[in-house]
């Protein structure tokens, strides 16, 4: 295989929460929590997730606009090929360890498309020069050459010479996202970062965006990291996914194997969240409920086991998988003593309709009802415990209940990491429920 | 263009292209800025250096160059003192940094005017500063300064009357105990005799010294304070945001009276105690507006062009914030000029300053029988107070290009 | 769902600005009703008017420089003729409104639930505890996990798909007979914003509102809407049943929108091109210089009237008029039928 021109291994970043007079650590959000990957030259690799699941963080830490807490960005690309490692195993190639001038000659060779057409552009001056700063930036005096390269790379993206003197708030938003283009181009990087660069756009625009960096990266044969929440976007430029859930990488693998053969629990719901342009198939999906928790405090184990449809039974049980789940998120939200007895109780008396009282019975139906767990648990020692916890809420003692559901309900989901699972040559994902399908994969730090 | 090398993007050879540092690469403002300000610091040196105390500075340079007889025909015989440089220097600095990127970028220039002249009385208020502005500079070449003459004393102005109990000599017609204004007085003279007109062209200049050289301070000071406060955070900007506290909190006033007590009144300390003591706001403003910029994607882009921390503040952060501050230094001129006013009008200005304010004072006594010497200046202090908010109101609406691009979608 | 009379009817809806380079024509002559239940989507590129075309039935148009005319009729009374307070009145009852930027749309400095009980108490005189039950309910109802507890948060503490759920908490405070939707999803992830579509599917099976929704994704359409506008440059290109619009688009410009929707292995450049100056919208069909079918009748005259295709499906396109031979369209349409039906085949 050749060398990859990028390669990411283990990269985390952690922002530390500060607090107190002393403004003292006091906890860490793992924005980015030890992802590895590697982009091959001409290759388009896509990282997909929702807002929160640190995909943003990811792409700002490799071109090093923030500074990763851990791991190594190695970036081959430019004439930095085929360095090998130092005898202290620090990699001459090392994004995270570049030093000023290093870092300076790397802008060269990787930039960056923005999301928001709209604020990435400096209002105050013109897109020609906007555009013409980058090589200014590297030392290219002529002005008059600088003008005449940015003039002629206007038209490669569709715009027009004349464009040069126009401010941005004269484009709409689908060209200013074509000078954006022509900015990341300017400087014949062999890498770009794109940061969700469609998804401020309509649907036509994006089609046009999409298909103009295709074309590009065609004639220009550079390498992109493509950032999308978008499973459809991703799939008109992508060559290779990377699915990222709160930190971590859940599944990665060829485009085509990810659409046809999802492994993952998160990626089969990211896929069916897709809107189908078909009216007769409504409401067929995976719905996947709430948002990514937050990152300070994650989830252990599978940090998607929260969240599941397909989170795993305890062994000994058997419950329909719609009752597991609601049994799991009744104990999660017990645990966090969130239980409102108070708004459950005026519930209850609405939906009873007699004005004297509510009896604990409607209270624990209400209960059951409001988090979709069946009135009779076929599972009997499931049952019971639900019943045990039901009454002791009532009863207002919420730390015997969480003990009878903490006790009674577990999934292995989270008291396990799942490990790396390799399906096919280059497509893995981390699920319990895949243990058995394939063999474990411990990647090599820094392979060349 | 013909250049040898190939002008595509992706043919550049990187290795090839060499940065010339130097003078050539400076912008022309830059090179306009040093052109005229090395002559006016020699001239400067020369004044503290070689120029007597009593000795007019033209006149020694005349005589010092071999040239006095041209000085001479050409009447140069300008005594020009520290303010006066600083005035100059802040006029050069309007002229390069404000104008002249105005006529280079005639597309923003044209966007702009479209914008503010949706405002018509910020329109009339433009044009009567202009006027202010073009009197001020050059009226004091033609009009001398206004020499006290007690014989004229009181004369009233043109097609106006004065009773003749009250002066000592008409300059006009005198009938039935009346004497009439004339031409050679168009408004009037004070009761020290100074004429009106000639008194309040050469307090424009005054008031355009004010109005000058306090933005330029308040200016730099916040400018400076508030960028740098800013980018840095931690504790520097910690420090500059407290010393900034105080200074909004400083009770400027007192300390000017203070200050005159010991030293006496001069216009220079009117403007220097004044503007240190009034860039707070502009500080804060300054800081708050470059935070939120630094948030804005260009700025990351910007960093990721391979561009300095020097380059990123000073083209792209700076632009973005002082624009929105010319808004809050035409807000603040007014006040500078009304404090003057009002310490003149109080008797703590300069009394030999030949102000508005001083003009409007000498008039205090006299306003039974001799308004005009306080409506006359009145008149044009309060209509110039007036345009520069209408001034600053119209600036804030036309200096934003995002608030349109959004209404237009 | 049973249509019955319809709950709105706007007729010859034309909305003008006056702006520095003239007047503006941002919708022009658009006539469209939505019946009682029913979620009428008006799809369309951003600057072809539909936001406009629904601020101006609710009055929310700033006037000048705008200015609206023709009629809007919810139930048989005509909002134009309608006085400010009768109006708001109308705003508040029988219309809601929920935007696409819910941070934008929301008051910071007040809680979510101090904005939902306040708009309950400017309509109902309902007194303090009871409005803050009432509106506890409503958060539980849009979907919003731990009501009470959120009921006192503010707007900065909700996330995105949060906030736009408190949105339509608070638009169901009057118990709208009409919900209009203006790109409520746009600015979400995808997975929220299948979230929300869900939630508002659901809501109008319970509450029985009509829904206009607006959007540029067909995709969303899809997913919600009864019938569908298709609207461009201020014009209503085509109109029908959502099955009619999706399984026979008609109107090229339909099936160049269609072929957008982003999806696995089909190539497509989006719609060269880009809409027509609003200050001088060309003669004939609007579509007619981005048309790939267009011939010389395409440019003259006036955009071409509606024709009924098949019961309740309009097209407005010179090609279904008597005497022009309609499958030079409905040609390139059937291809991109066979592909759409392909593509649904791959997602399963």
């Amino acid at each position: 295989m050749t060398e990859p021109i990028l390669s990411v291994r283990n990269l985390k970043k952690h922002y530390p929460i500060k607090s107190g007079l002393l403004n003292r650590k006091v906890g860490a959000t793992k924005a980015v929590d030890g992802i590895s990957f590697d982009v091959h030259p001409g290759e388009t690799v896509g990282l997909v997730g929702e807002s929160g699941c640190g995909k943003s963080t990811a792409a700002t830490s490799i071109i090093r606009l923030e500074d990763a807490t851990d791991g190594e960005v190695i970036f081959n690309g430019g004439n930095r090929a085929s360095e090998t490692r130092r005898e202290d195993g620090a990699h001459p190639n090392d994004v995270t360890e570049f030093n000023k001038r290093e870092l300076k000659q790397f802008r060269r060779d990787a930039q960056m498309i923005f999301q928001d057409p709209s604020s990435s552009f400096n209002p105050r001056m013109t897109v020609g020069s906007a555009v013409a700063e980058l090589l200014l930036v590297h030392g290219m005096d002529d002005k008059p050459r600088r003008r005449a390269i940015v003039e002629d790379l206007l038209e490669r993206v569709g715009l027009s010479a004349e464009d040069y003197d126009r401010y941005p708030h004269e484009f709409s938003g689908g060209q200013k996202q074509r000078i954006g283009l022509a900015r990341a181009l300017v400087l014949n990087p062999d890498f770009i970062v794109a940061d969700e660069p469609v998804s401020a756009l309509d649907v036509s625009i994006k089609a046009e965006i999409l298909s103009l960096i295709n074309d590009l990266q065609e004639k220009y044969g550079m390498s992109m990291l493509f950032i999308s929440h978008d499973m459809s976007v991703i799939s008109k430029v992508c060559d290779r996914v990377a699915v990222m859930y709160l930190g971590e990488i859940v599944e990665i693998g060829d485009v085509d194997e990810i659409f046809e053969n999802p492994q993952h629990p998160y990626t089969e719901a990211l896929l069916s969240a897709i809107p189908t342009p078909d009216p007769r198939s409504r409401n067929e999906g995976i719905e996947l409920k709430g948002t990514v928790p937050s990152p300070t405090n994650p989830p252990s184990g599978c940090r998607f086991h929260t969240r599941c449809h397909r989170v795993i039974q305890p062994p000994d049980m058997e419950f329909e998988q719609e009752s597991w789940r609601a049994i799991l998120n009744f104990r999660d939200r017990v645990a966090q003593e969130a239980i409102d007895l108070e708004s459950i109780r005026e519930n209850a008396l609405g939906s009873q309709d007699s004005g004297s009282g509510v009896t604990d019975q409607a209270i624990k139906s209400q209960i059951r009802s409001e988090f979709g767990i069946p009135e009779r648990i076929e599972e009997p020692t499931a049952e019971t415990a639900v019943e045990e916890a039901l009454d002791a809420l009532v009863n207002e003692d919420t730390d015997s209940a969480r003990e009878h559901l903490m006790s009674t309900f577990e999934t292995p989901c989270e008291t396990s990491k799942p490990e790396q699972i390799e399906h096919e040559p280059g497509h893995r994902s981390a699920c319990h429920l895949n243990t058995s399908k394939g063999k474990t994969v411990e990647l090599t730090p820094g392979d060349d | 263009m013909a250049t040898e090398q190939p002008d595509t993007f992706d043919e550049v050879n990187w290795e090839s292209v060499r940065s010339s540092s130097g003078i050539v690469n400076l912008a022309l403002k830059t090179k306009l800025m040093l052109i005229t300000t090395l002559p006016l610091l020699a001239l400067w040196l020369y004044d503290r250096v070689a120029v007597g105390q009593r000795e007019k500075t033209f006149v020694q340079l005349g005589k010092d160059l071999g040239l006095s007889g041209p000085f001479e025909t050409l009447g140069l015989t300008w005594n020009p003192a520290g303010l006066d440089y600083i005035f100059i220097f802040t006029i050069f600095l309007f002229a390069f940094y404000m104008i002249l990127p105005l006529y280079e970028n005639p597309r923003m220039t044209r966007y702009y005017w479209k914008e503010f002249k949706r405002n018509r009385p910020a329109v009339v208020s433009l044009v009567w500063l202009a006027f202010v502005f073009v009197v001020g500079i050059i009226g004091p070449l033609f009009i001398d300064k206004p020499e006290p003459d007690i014989l004229k004393s009181f004369q009233p102005p043109v097609y106006a009357t004065v009773d003749t109990a009250n002066i000592v000599q008409c300059v006009g017609e005198a009938s039935g105990g009346t004497c009439q204004g004339t031409w050679q007085h168009p408004l009037g003279t004070t009761g020290s005799g100074r004429d009106v007109l000639a008194f309040m062209v050469h307090g424009t200049t005054i008031t355009m010294k004010i109005a000058f050289i306090t933005t330029l301070i308040v200016a730099l000071i916040g400018i400076s304070v508030g960028t740098i406060s800013a980018y840095s955070g931690g504790w520097v900007d910690e420090t500059l945001m407290r010393m900034t506290d105080i200074v909004l909190a400083f009770p400027t006033l007192i300390f000017f009276l203070m200050i005159t007590y010991i030293y006496g009144a001069s216009l220079g300390l009117f403007i220097v105690i004044f503007a240190t003591f009034a860039w707070g706001g502009a500080a804060r403003y300054i800081r708050s507006k470059a935070l939120s910029v630094a948030e804005e994607e260009f700025i990351d882009a910007t960093r990721i062009s391979g561009a300095s921390r020097y380059r990123v503040v000073r083209r792209h952060i700076v632009p973005n914030t002082a624009s929105s501050i010319i808004t809050n230094l035409t807000l603040l001129v007014p006040g500078f000029l009304l404090a003057e006013a009002q310490l003149s009008f109080l008797g703590l200005g300069d009394a030999g300053l030949l102000s508005w304010g001083q003009l409007i004072a000498s008039g205090r006594s006299s306003l039974e029988y001799a308004p005009w010497i306080i409506l006359a200046p009145g008149f044009i202090l309060f209509f110039t107070i007036l345009a520069f908010n209408f001034l600053g109101d119209a600036l804030l609406d036309a200096l934003n290009p995002e608030a349109e691009s959004e209404a237009e979608k | 769902m049973s249509v019955n009379d319809n709950l709105l009817e706007v007729k010859n809806l034309t909305t003008e600005f006056r702006t520095d380079n003239g007047m503006l024509t941002a919708v022009d002559a658009v006539d469209f009703s939505i019946g009682e239940g029913e979620t009428v989507c008006i799809v369309g590129e951003s600057g072809s008017g539909k936001t406009v075309a629904t601020e101006s039935i609710t009055g929310l148009v700033k006037e000048p420089p705008g200015k609206v005319s023709g009629t809007v009729e919810l139930e048989g009374k005509d909002l134009q003729s309608m006085n400010k307070k009768e109006l708001r009145q109308v705003r508040g009852d029988n219309i809601a409104h929920i935007f696409q930027n819910p941070q934008e749309a929301m008051n910071h400095c007040y809680s979510i639930g101090w904005q939902i009980t306040e708009a309950l108490q400017v309509h109902q005189d309902v007194p303090d505890d009871e409005a803050r039950k009432r509106g506890i309910d409503l958060l539980e109802r849009v979907g919003l996990a731990n009501a009470s507890a959120r009921f006192d948060d503010y707007p900065h503490e909700l996330s995105g798909g949060q906030k736009q759920r408190a949105m339509i908490a608070m638009a169901l405070v009057g118990n709208p007979d009409l919900l209009i939707a203006d790109e409520p999803t746009t600015a979400l992830d995808v997975t929220v914003q299948a979230q929300i579509l869900k939630l508002l599917n659901e809501l109008q099976e319970d509450y029985g509102m009509s829904i206009l929704f607006v959007t540029h994704d067909l995709g969303v359409v899809a997913e919600i809407a009864d019938r569908v506008v298709v609207m461009y440059a201020g014009k209503v290109m085509e109109r029908g049943d959502v099955f009619d619009i999706f399984e026979e688009p008609s109107h090229p410009y339909t099936q160049a929108l269609m072929e957008c929707i982003p999806d696995k292995g089909r190539e497509t450049d989006g719609i060269p091109g880009t809409l027509p100056n609003p200050y001088n919208t060309p003669d004939g069909c609007r579509f007619a210089p981005r048309c790939d079918h267009a011939n010389e009748d395409c440019t003259i005259g006036d955009q071409p009237e509606e024709i009924e295709i098949e019961r309740n499906h309009e097209v407005s396109c010179v090609y279904y008029q008597s005497g022009y031979d309609s499958s030079v369209v409905r040609d390139s349409e059937l291809e991109s039928d066979s592909s759409s039906t392909e593509m649904g085949a791959t997602d399963d």
